[in-house]
């Protein structure tokens, strides 16, 4: 199958006043049509740089793309020009994490679920009496209702502050599905949810990717949710990928050892969660070699030397470690 | 629920807090039953968590009990004697005996202070201890969770966020409190400094034989850390007992639907099945029956008019019409 989205050996620095930091260090990674990716990273990992470099939502003075390229649908996202351009929004389109942010607190929900349809969604099918504006309405309301929003009309007259925290996020996802995408980057939607909410809008979004074929890239720190809903998850750790899993190898089968420390730094009653001393590799100035290795207890001295090439198995299993653990053997805390 | 030969060190009875919602010209449009007719004793030693989501009152029961809002009705006891009532000034000496912590214990340091003068800060104010005895304690606390000595003369935007958290733990602990509030302890670390986190509370419960008071919206993290646990909903205690009965054998149907809601790295898919639908009604809209009765599965008729009391049979608490032994 051919890849939706395609990133190659992508490098993102930000121009600070101390220096270059360096966010992104030769990330690679292909997502499918229809399929669920996470993106899985502590603060500071990368993840929602790399989420925003493909919607090309930058900052512009201060983000340096040093090396790489985005494809996203045929389109080159770096270089495209009005061809990119046209693809975001529409092909692509975004969940942020707080939807409060991202509504506009002066218009009516209806009237920004509107806006949408009229400057971002193909053009509806023509309405009764070849009325455009009864055409969208009749899309909207539907959306709303895929979106599991009962009383959708009465819906469309509130204001964003007016709505409860799931019921944003359900909008937000209506928002994000009424231009007909290919593809949808969710970046930490859950995050904001109670735990009971956050189990309705995690499987709205695994019947979204199922029944729409929309591809789904969604970052997350956490990485319960990521089990949920994902079919590859993608473990960063200080801007590089340092395992992907496929489902079949979900977690039981990790072998880069930040993925089992931070799965043993999971809380569980009855368990005494570990959990990885040390902070996290500074971007101003990140350890040479394995980014990983001031924290890791195998870190041997190639790990301070030189970087992990990353290591492919045949049913995609990929992991950039000198020293990962053995397919077989199974983590600590299962 | 405790034993009669260990008297509870703290004691909350019938404890509500309210807040008026004012209307139009400051009107008094109605009442928001922030935490509404709590009881709920704790033994000293003991880890009590309380769980909850959005709006469940969790976070005002903490304040209430850290003396931050007044309760509007109801008593609050330690060791017996009580501690808070409507409109009284707290004394200095039950300050210093039961400490509340907020939620990024780091951020209340001051920030032209250096650590070791915030440290000192609540001896000069609750002691009359001189600066040798004071400083000797302050370095007794720092070492004890985990920071060097060197760091007592840093200002805390020297500090990492790690240890900005132990620092504020340290001058908690300093006054050497009967008890300690937890409020959301871990909210936004991420889950490798999280473990570290919950790992230095732990140490300090064992080395201080520390009584706690855990509030928290993660149901892993409260069980993981507490004896027991409360599990609040709208304002109400809806369900309390031993952590191991609460989790595994949860009688309340809104217990069960958390319990249920979290994701099992391994195990089969929580969104293969449904979800529970809905969402929790605003406190102020509830007037008569349970405040559960809007999403409950097992709802009957005489939930939307009786008002579910709290029934504990062997030790193990439960407000829900619906529950039978």
């Amino acid at each position: 199958m051919t890849a939706l989205l395609e990133i190659r050996d992508l490098c993102l620095a930000f121009r600070t006043d101390k220096g270059p930091a360096q966010v992104l260090d030769g990330v690679d990674l292909t997502v499918a049509p229809g399929e669920i990716v996470g993106l899985v990273g502590e603060s500071g990992s990368g993840k929602t740089s790399l989420a925003r470099a493909i919607l090309g939502a930058l900052p512009v003075p201060q983000a340096e793309i040093a090396s790489g390229r985005i494809r996203l649908d045929g389109v080159d996202m770096l270089r495209g020009g009005k061809a990119a351009e046209s693809l975001r929004g529409r092909v692509v389109t975004f969940v942020p994490q707080d939807p409060l942010d991202s509504f506009n607190p002066l218009f009516r929900v209806g009237t920004q679920l509107a806006d949408i349809m009229r400057y971002r969604a193909p053009p509806a099918k023509e309405g009764r009496f070849g009325n455009a504006r009864h055409a969208r309405e009749t899309a909207i309301l539907e959306m709303l209702d895929a979106v599991q929003l009962p009383q959708s009309r009465a819906l469309l007259d509130r204001y964003p502050h007016q709505l409860s925290g799931g019921q944003r996020q359900r909008v937000m996802l209506a928002m994000a599905l009424l231009p007909q995408p290919r593809m949808i980057i969710a970046d930490e939607p859950t995050a904001a949810l109670d735990v009971t909410v956050q189990v309705q809008i995690l499987g709205l979004l695994r019947r979204i990717a199922a029944e729409r074929g929309v591809a789904i890239l969604f970052t997350t720190h956490d990485l319960g949710a990521a089990w949920e809903i994902c079919d590859r998850i993608i473990v960063m750790y200080a801007g590089q990928i340092a395992e992907i899993l496929p489902r079949t190898a979900f977690f039981a089968k990790s072998r880069h050892p930040y993925t089992r420390m931070l799965l043993a730094s999971l809380p569980e009653p009855g368990r005494e969660a570990i959990g990885i001393s040390g902070e996290s590799a500074s971007p101003l100035s990140p350890p040479p070699g394995c980014r990983f290795h001031p924290r890791c207890p195998m870190a041997s001295d190639i790990c301070r030397k030189a970087r992990p090439l990353p290591s492919r198995s045949e049913d995609g299993h990929l992991v950039a470690c000198h020293h990962p653990w053995a397919a077989a053997s199974s983590p600590a805390h299962v | 629920m405790s034993e009669p030969s260990s008297p509870p060190l703290l004691e909350l009875e019938r404890l509500s807090c309210h807040f008026p919602i004012r209307g139009l010209l400051g009107r008094r449009a109605g009442t928001l039953r922030a935490v509404d007719d709590v009881s709920l004793s704790l033994r000293e030693g003991e880890a009590l968590g309380i769980v909850g989501e959005s709006g469940s009152g969790k976070s005002t029961l903490g304040k209430t009990l850290g003396g931050i809002h007044d309760p509007t009705d109801g008593v609050i006891r330690l060791a017996g004697e009580p501690i808070a009532t409507q409109r009284s000034r707290r004394p200095l000496s039950v300050r210093a005996r039961l400490q509340y912590v907020y939620q990024d214990s780091g951020a209340s340091l001051d920030q032209r202070w250096t650590l070791r003068r915030s440290l000192h800060e609540p001896l000069v104010i609750h002691t009359d201890w001189s600066r040798e005895h004071r400083e000797a304690k302050v370095r007794e606390i720092a070492g004890a969770v985990g920071l060097a000595e060197e760091h007592l003369d840093l200002y805390p935007h020297e500090l990492s966020g790690g240890q900005q958290r132990r620092a504020g733990l340290a001058r908690i602990l300093v006054l050497g409190p009967q008890i300690v509030v937890f409020d959301e302890p871990t909210s936004g670390l991420d889950f490798s400094v999280q473990a570290t986190v919950l790992a230095l509370i732990r140490g300090i419960r064992r080395m201080f034989n520390l009584t706690y008071l855990m509030i928290s919206h993660d149901l892993n993290v409260v069980g993981s850390m507490c004896d027991r646990l409360a599990v609040m909903y709208l304002g109400r205690i809806v369900e309390i007992g031993p952590t191991r009965e609460v989790l595994g054998r949860p009688r309340h149907p809104y217990t069960r639907s958390l319990v249920d809601s979290l994701p099992r790295i391994g195990g089969p898919r929580v969104t293969d099945r449904l979800g529970m639908p809905g969402e929790p009604v605003f406190p102020a809209d509830m007037h008569q029956g349970c405040g559960y009765r809007t999403r409950c599965p097992i709802g009957t008729l005489a939930c939307t008019r009786i008002d579910p009391r709290l029934v504990i049979k062997e030790a193990h608490g439960v407000a829900c019409l619906e529950w039978r032994p």
